[in-house]
């Protein structure tokens, strides 16, 4: 599989970061400062940083370029699923060491 | 007779209960440019997108380089040499042409980038981003990204799309240049007179099938073309 260089790869990391810190905080607004980090919820944050970073990339055309040099959707799913998984990781560890 | 290095053949689309194309066929070859002519929504942006892999049709085969496709994917053909040129912007808006060219470059080392450049004069927006490019500069920049693929199919939908007419004559030239390097370009659009002045070859869309009417002057002299497309009335 072909992936970016390393411009439009930094890129989509970034952009997965902010989302993934923005659905963390909104969650931890809705659930009144109590957080959790159980399976579900965890699948359902990767699920939709990856959704919000895709449609993303989509409107600023970034993935009709990318076709073009061969790099096909796949990659970029799984470039965007990384930030939120590490995070969603690190942070369960966080809560248990908590 | 060249044969063919991209053919789509006998494609069929629907949306709903709309068809677009029925038995719609397009052939690109080498060094050739062909022009795909037809009225606004007579399916040649449907056509366009099937044949490139952007867009799946219900029936027909896409034959790239003797490998035949139910369903391709651009990302598939363009590793295997095809660059699709839009009916709308190809680069991202917040990135500056410069980055797309080195991303070019990481996929295609032999990518042709300060030629292409030079080409179509385009060094002064190199560190700027598209969405502050006037339309002509837009469209420019696309086809420097294209030319430098130096792609063995270029597929341009709208060629001259929101060019001003100091831009035509650099894309032109920049299709001309492609062709010359033995690379099959295939445009479409509505600036008939340039695209006549420009191609080898004339493919005509109506009611979602083509037909396909040889170079510019012999579709010039085709009676239902002059009047159905050209709106001329003798």
């Amino acid at each position: 599989m072909k992936f970016p260089d390393r411009w439009f790869t930094w890129l989509t990391v970034a952009r997965a970061y902010i989302v993934w810190l923005a659905l963390r905080l909104a969650a931890l607004y809705v659930s009144r400062g109590d957080p959790s980090a159980d399976l579900y919820s965890s699948v359902l944050i990767i699920v939709v940083t990856v959704l919000v970073v895709t449609l993303d990339g989509r409107r600023r055309n970034e993935h009709f370029f990318l076709a073009n040099l061969g790099v096909p959707l796949p990659a970029l799913l799984v470039i965007a699923a990384l930030p939120p998984t590490v995070m969603e990781i690190a942070f369960g560890i966080a809560l248990r060491a908590w | 007779m060249v044969t063919p290095v991209l053919s789509a053949e006998s494609i069929h689309k629907s949306f709903g209960r709309r068809k677009v194309l029925a038995s719609a066929s397009l052939w690109a070859t080498p060094g050739r440019i062909t022009a795909l002519l037809g009225a606004n929504g007579s399916g040649k942006t449907t056509l366009l997108k099937v044949a490139a892999g952007w867009l799946a049709a219900d029936h027909g085969t896409v034959i790239f380089k003797g490998q035949a496709f139910e369903r391709p994917r651009l990302p598939a053909l363009a590793n295997m040499g095809l660059f699709y040129l839009p009916d709308r912007d190809l680069l991202s808006f917040t990135v500056t042409l410069r980055r797309h060219l080195a991303a070019l470059k990481h996929a295609f080392p032999t990518a042709r980038v300060e030629e292409a450049a030079e080409l179509l004069d385009i060094d002064h927006l190199m560190d700027r981003k598209p969405k502050t490019f006037s339309g002509g500069e837009r469209r420019r920049a696309a086809m420097t990204v294209a030319l430098a693929r130096d792609p063995d199919v270029l597929l341009a939908d709208e060629a001259f799309l929101d060019a001003e007419p100091s831009d035509a004559g650099p894309l032109a030239a920049a299709f001309r240049a492609l062709a010359d390097r033995d690379c099959a370009v295939v445009v479409a659009g509505q600036e008939v007179r340039d695209l006549l002045d420009l191609v080898d070859e004339v493919a005509w869309m109506r009611a979602g099938t083509t037909e396909q009417l040889g170079p510019p002057e012999r579709a010039r002299e085709d009676a239902d073309f002059r009047r159905e497309y050209l709106g001329e009335r003798n």
